[in-house]
């Protein structure tokens, strides 16, 4: 009898020794079959993501603190340097100015002339940004607000120099976004004053490239890019950045926003729907 | 006596919350040197570490979960740090049960040697996810980093470890 229970004691510590193993195929199982972002998945981690906002947001606020100290330590650094860019780029402007309201005034009278309907404004929210993830495997960011502010899936993220990318899912109090520059970002954009047509396609790099331009296209570096609005999911004309070419020929855009170490984003709903829905409400819908 | 099992508790508990800290961390909304954030982690350092000199601290069930943890808040594909966590995890434990190798030096010529072999993982995920490896430079350095930082992780780990043992 002792034997027996010595025996099984000396059993299960050699059963010990072999614990990890189960886990580690179950690691593995785990990542062959859910490395794609299921439904199941985005729903837990929206879920997760929301628990844990307020904590997050705790823990950014001194070391948001800190950055706008040194920001503004910089700031002082370089007053003279900067005061004189601007007044150079004020004197720029100004004759901008003149331009655009003679503009303005042409657009309204032909507007008029055509009978043209105005696109509606969208509803705009100013959003902090939680998370800012900036790596091999995504490019995307998490904004500290969800339904209860009223995002909503598709929504449009600007700065004021440009595109940053769209509402890819929204939990209760945070939201995810995609990035411009994510590998699964595709966006149709108008190319220079010609408006050759191409699609802008992320890498996870800081420069999206552009592809599918039309064989007659003539582009050079420094030629705006713009959301061309096609697909109803960006609006026409949102600035994006300008063409930048490499040693090989390849075409690149240079973003305007550089994406990256952004603390408040718009978040602007143009009321498009062009996004598909998620594939289980989409489901329960029909 | 109550407050030594309390503290006992809180020193046990310490590899937990710097893996917590590490993530969070990584999370952030910014990152101080401009690095992209990757697979690759101080994390892998502690429980290496735990794992090797001190297993009970930090179990398997929690290596598995820390391992959830970090896929949902960094935003890595499902599945791919509770794997390689569990890798590490495993290769400590092998290296503790079955080889016995105790010396430091050795230890921190293991974990090269598993870090090396989870960066080489990595790129051939990202080569065959997307074709290409972006921010490949930051991946390099962020592996050169890890293989140093094993030390400065260690003792942090150690220091406690051996704190923890006083108040048994």
């Amino acid at each position: 009898m002792e034997n027996k229970f010595f025996r099984w004691q000396r059993f299960k510590g050699q059963l010990k020794k072999f614990v990890p193993i189960p886990f580690l195929l179950g690691g593995l199982v785990l990542f062959v079959f859910t490395a794609l972002n299921t439904p199941l998945i985005m729903h837990l981690k929206e879920h997760t993501i929301s628990a844990v906002a307020p904590l997050i947001a705790g823990v950014s606020a001194p070391l948001n603190y800190f950055r706008q100290v040194g920001e503004n330590m910089s700031d002082y650094w370089h007053v003279y340097e900067e005061n004189k860019r601007l007044k150079a780029e004020n004197e720029i402007l100004r004759d901008w100015r003149t331009l655009a309201i003679k503009l303005s005034f042409e657009h309204q009278e032909l507007s008029k002339l055509l009978n043209y309907q105005q696109v509606a404004e969208g509803r705009e929210y100013v959003v902090q940004i939680l998370s800012d993830y900036n790596s091999p495997f995504s490019q995307s960011l998490i904004l500290n607000g969800g339904r209860n502010i009223g995002v909503q899936k598709g929504d449009v993220l600007v700065s004021n120099n440009g595109l940053i990318g769209f509402v890819q899912s929204v939990g209760s109090k945070t939201a995810r976004a995609l990035k411009v520059t994510d590998y699964y970002a595709r966006l149709p954009v108008y190319i220079g004053v010609n408006r050759y047509p191409a699609i802008m396609s992320g890498d996870n790099s800081a420069f999206p490239k552009l592809n599918s331009l039309p064989e007659e296209a003539r582009l050079s570096d420094g030629d705006f890019v713009m959301t061309a609005g096609t697909v109803g999911v960006y609006p026409a004309g949102i600035p994006i950045g300008t063409v930048k070419t490499d040693v090989n020929g390849e075409l690149w855009v240079d973003l305007f926003e550089k994406v990256h170490n952004l603390e408040f984003v718009r978040v602007i709903d143009f009321g498009l729907e062009g996004l598909l829905p998620d594939t289980c409400q989409g489901a329960s819908e029909q | 006596m109550t407050v030594n099992r309390l503290k006992y508790y809180c020193l046990q508990l310490f590899p937990f919350f710097l893996i917590c800290g590490f993530v969070f961390f990584k999370s952030l909304s910014f990152n101080l040197f401009g690095f992209s954030q990757s697979y690759l982690t101080n994390v892998y350092a502690v429980i290496f570490y735990c794992a090797v000199f001190n297993a009970t601290v930090l179990n398997i069930f929690t290596v598995f979960f820390l391992g959830i943890l970090t896929d949902i808040l960094l935003d890595i594909p499902f599945g791919l740090s509770p794997f390689l966590y569990s890798f590490v995890f495993f290769i400590g434990y092998f290296n503790r049960r079955f080889l016995r190798q105790t010396s430091f030096n050795k230890q921190w010529f293991v974990f090269n040697g598993v870090i090396t072999c989870i960066f080489l993982f990595g790129l051939g995920f990202l080569k065959f996810l997307y074709g290409g490896i972006p921010h490949i430079q930051y991946l390099i350095v962020e592996w050169l980093l890890l293989m140093c930082c094993y030390p400065l992780v260690a003792a942090v780990v150690g220091y406690v470890n051996q704190r923890m043992g006083r108040y048994i």
